[in-house]
């Protein structure tokens, strides 16, 4: 009750300030509108269509199946195939007997060296037999080397173009008229895709004209989605709004202070409220306003990008989870800021570091390897990566649901240390 | 037989190595007005906020209506207002927006909060202004909005600290009205801290004066004055002289007389010794007798004061020092 009447009257000051409700309304539309505004969107798309995720391919088959899946990787990725020449004494492997010849076997050594410099995304290893086994109707193994320590973005993207198709071929395989399984082994075949393969094998044989082909989109697993070309929202705003979002504790920051200074705190903390129920007052406060933000941020985003002819979906419960856990920790870092005694000029070199290390300056796809490590200790990571996910990808609040785990394990841990060593009375 | 509402006992608080309050005890009883009186730095605020809840102290302990202040505070907040020295409002919000936000927070709702609002504005004779922004009021108004604030739950005890700081004469007459209401009509027991002596001698029926953390004189504030006799005279002297100090003493219009080191440099001339002198009935009779003395055996006084009989009298008395440093 206490917090709500703190929430409240927080609430009541935005509105009765002019010049706060003002700013807080025009902020968003300092990020948005440069967005609209500056972009091409033809442009845009055109970006889109480069292959940006390096995979290597090492086809130990080299079957028409196997053909077929590596040319349904080629449209979607950088396929990295055949190494000879100056790539194999760049990696001192011009000696090695794998490489005596251009083959899978060397792809497979270069691939891996290739991959743990992380020059490349992923390794798709393709075994002898894949072909044969498909037509025998038998499960066959595709490796997929990825580094789980490196990008998770990357190696998400890899794990469900994969899953994509993997899908693709064994339904192709099937309207083919084959009856045999397709599973990829890898790690993050995960059983609810693997049961949906499984129900569509066990469908009865498709091949009575041209409508299997359609029928095949239709019966596309939840846990595949297709890479779209993205537009200039889809691009930027993931970037620029979680570093906006992470801007927002400076404006808290002066405002919990002016309480402070105001002794308003002081008698407060004199009523039957206590230090926790105005700082967690603070923190619904905060996520209301970041909440708010972000939807006139987006709203505007998709009008606009839509209004240009190019639609972008969005999966709004996603939106509003990630959203709603995004602001929490942002506003908990504002808290946690305030009590210190920190200027607010110097408070926001931090902030603008975690946007830098969490991808909201640089693509995380495009960071230095030495960089990343370092990523995963800001908030802003997870929330790049979730609206990446949910914006860029398609996904929804399942998909999102580690970004916000993540993130909501932050709000806890700067709240609770904002609890602890807030001084109101200071 | 009145009962004891607040028992303050031994109680220290620290900040580092600087004692704020140092050994203070005392206790008000039900219906009284209680002033601390004493300079900015003596402890009173200090003081107010160990009882309110605000800090703990490092030792001793603290009653307020039976429950103990520390492991009791959610009682205790509940039967105590608290007027701050700051003006604890915000200040884009009206008279009555800031009075239902801290009527909230002690729990009030609905109509209850709302003729509570009301009954408080009135009180203060704000209800002219109760729709404006706390911003646009006169440094005054604020205050009387701040009074307001602290008994919008209808509080049991009230501490008022330094409510009168930068206030106009009428809003500081008003608010001097508005505790002598609460007090005679309402029996609300206040403490009130102040460095104000005229504001402890009219408003309280107590007064402590605290001075560097510790209380070194409480008393009603008749008692008190009445330590200064007919008034005090202090001469500044280049030296001590006790057969000189004898005979101060002897003079028929003296009660007393001592020496003492100056804290200060009285009347800007640098003196060893002030020699004390406690008027019999009036300080001009004995500064009559006393010019004659020094006069006779030719002796200079290098300063010269006379101290009306009132708490400041006795606060520079006691202390060496005027409340206003």
């Amino acid at each position: 009750m206490r917090i709500f009447s703190l929430f409240k009257n927080d609430i009541k000051r935005v509105f009765k300030d002019v010049g706060v409700f003002i700013g807080l309304l025009l902020m968003p539309l300092v990020i948005i509108i440069p967005t609209i505004l500056d972009t091409d969107f033809s442009e845009m798309e055109d970006d889109t269509e480069e292959k940006g995720t390096p995979i290597g391919i090492a086809d130990f088959d080299g079957s028409q199946i196997s053909q077929d899946f590596i040319k349904e990787l080629d449209e979607n990725l950088l396929i990295e195939q055949d190494y000879a020449g100056e790539i194999l004494t760049q990696y001192e492997l011009e000696g090695d007997p794998r490489c005596a010849q251009s083959g899978p076997a060397c792809d497979e050594a270069v691939g891996l060296v290739r991959l743990v410099d992380g020059s490349i995304a992923g390794l798709l290893v393709i075994p002898e037999g894949l072909g044969a086994a498909f037509k025998d109707g038998k499960q066959t193994p595709v490796i997929l080397y990825f580094d789980p320590g490196g990008d998770a973005l990357l190696a998400t993207q890899v794990e469900k173009i994969s899953q994509g198709l993997a899908i693709k071929v064994a339904l192709t395989s099937q309207i083919e008229g084959a009856k045999g399984d397709f599973t990829d082994l890898n790690s993050i075949s995960d059983p609810k895709v693997r049961d949906e393969i499984d129900q569509m094998i066990n469908q009865p044989a498709i091949g009575t004209g041209g409508e299997t082909a359609i029928h095949v989109d239709e019966v596309t697993p939840s846990g595949y989605s297709e890479q779209k070309k993205l537009g200039p929202v889809e691009l930027s705003l993931p970037q620029t709004s979680v570093l906006f979002i992470f801007l927002f504790p400076m404006f808290l920051v002066s405002w919990v202070r002016e309480e402070q200074a105001n002794g308003l705190f002081r008698r407060l903390l004199s009523t039957p409220a206590n230090k926790s129920n105005l700082i967690v007052g603070k923190l619904f406060f905060g996520v209301l306003l970041c909440t708010l933000q972000m939807v006139i941020i987006y709203g505007l985003g998709i009008i606009a990008s839509t209004s240009k002819g190019h639609s972008v979906a969005l999966d709004i419960p996603g939106f509003l989870v990630l959203t709603l856990a995004l602001s929490a920790a942002s506003t908990s870092i504002g808290l946690l800021i305030a009590s210190t005694r920190l200027p607010t000029g110097v408070a926001i070199i931090p902030m603008l570091l975690g946007g830098a290390l969490g991808g909201c300056i640089l693509f995380l796809d495009w960071m230095p390897p030495f960089m990343v490590p370092f990523s995963y200790f800001t908030p802003q990571r997870y929330g790049v990566s979730g609206y990446v996910e949910l914006i860029g990808r398609g996904g929804d609040v399942i998909s999102i649901l580690p970004q916000v785990g993540v993130l909501m394990l932050f709000s806890v841990i700067f709240t609770g240390i904002a609890i602890w060593r807030f001084d109101l009375l200071d | 037989m009145t009962d004891t509402i607040l028992e303050a006992t031994d109680l220290v608080k620290k900040f580092g190595d600087n004692v704020a309050v140092n050994d203070v005890s005392f206790t008000m009883q039900e219906g009284e007005v209680f002033g601390l009186l004493g300079p900015n730095g003596a402890g009173k605020s200090t003081t107010i906020s160990m009882l309110t809840c605000l800090y703990p102290p490092n030792q001793g302990s603290m009653r307020i209506f039976g429950y103990d202040v520390v492991k009791e505070a959610p009682k205790v907040k509940a039967v105590i207002g608290v007027v701050p020295q700051d003006i604890a409002l915000y200040p884009t919000l009206n008279a009555r927006d800031n009075l239902s936000f801290f009527g909230e927070m002690y729990g009030l709702k609905g109509r209850d909060l709302k003729e509570r609002v009301e009954t408080v504005i009135s009180y203060v004779a704000m209800t002219e202004r109760a729709k404006d922004a706390i911003k646009t009021y006169s440094g005054g108004m604020k205050r009387r909005i701040n009074l307001a604030a602290g008994l919008i739950h209808s509080p049991k005890l009230l501490f008022l600290d330094e409510p009168t700081v930068g206030v106009d004469p009428q809003s500081r007459n008003h608010i001097f009205e508005s505790v002598e209401r609460l007090n005679q009509e309402q029996g609300m027991a206040i403490l009130y801290t102040t460095h104000y002596m005229e504001e402890a001698e009219r408003l309280c029926d107590r007064v402590a004066i605290i001075d560097r953390g510790q209380i070194i004189a409480m008393d009603t504030p008749k008692n008190l004055i009445g330590m200064l006799g007919g008034g005090m005279i202090h001469i500044g002297l280049g030296q001590e002289d006790e057969a000189l100090r004898k005979e101060v003493a002897n003079l028929s219009e003296v009660r007393s007389a001592s020496y003492a080191v100056p804290v200060e440099s009285e009347a800007g001339i640098s003196t060893k010794v002030v020699l004390k002198v406690e008027a019999q009935t009036h300080a001009n009779a004995a500064l009559v007798q006393l010019i004659q003395l020094f006069n006779q055996k030719d002796t200079e006084m290098l300063s010269l004061e006379t101290l009306e009989p009132n708490l400041e009298s006795v606060f520079l008395h006691l202390t060496g020092k005027s409340l206003r440093q």
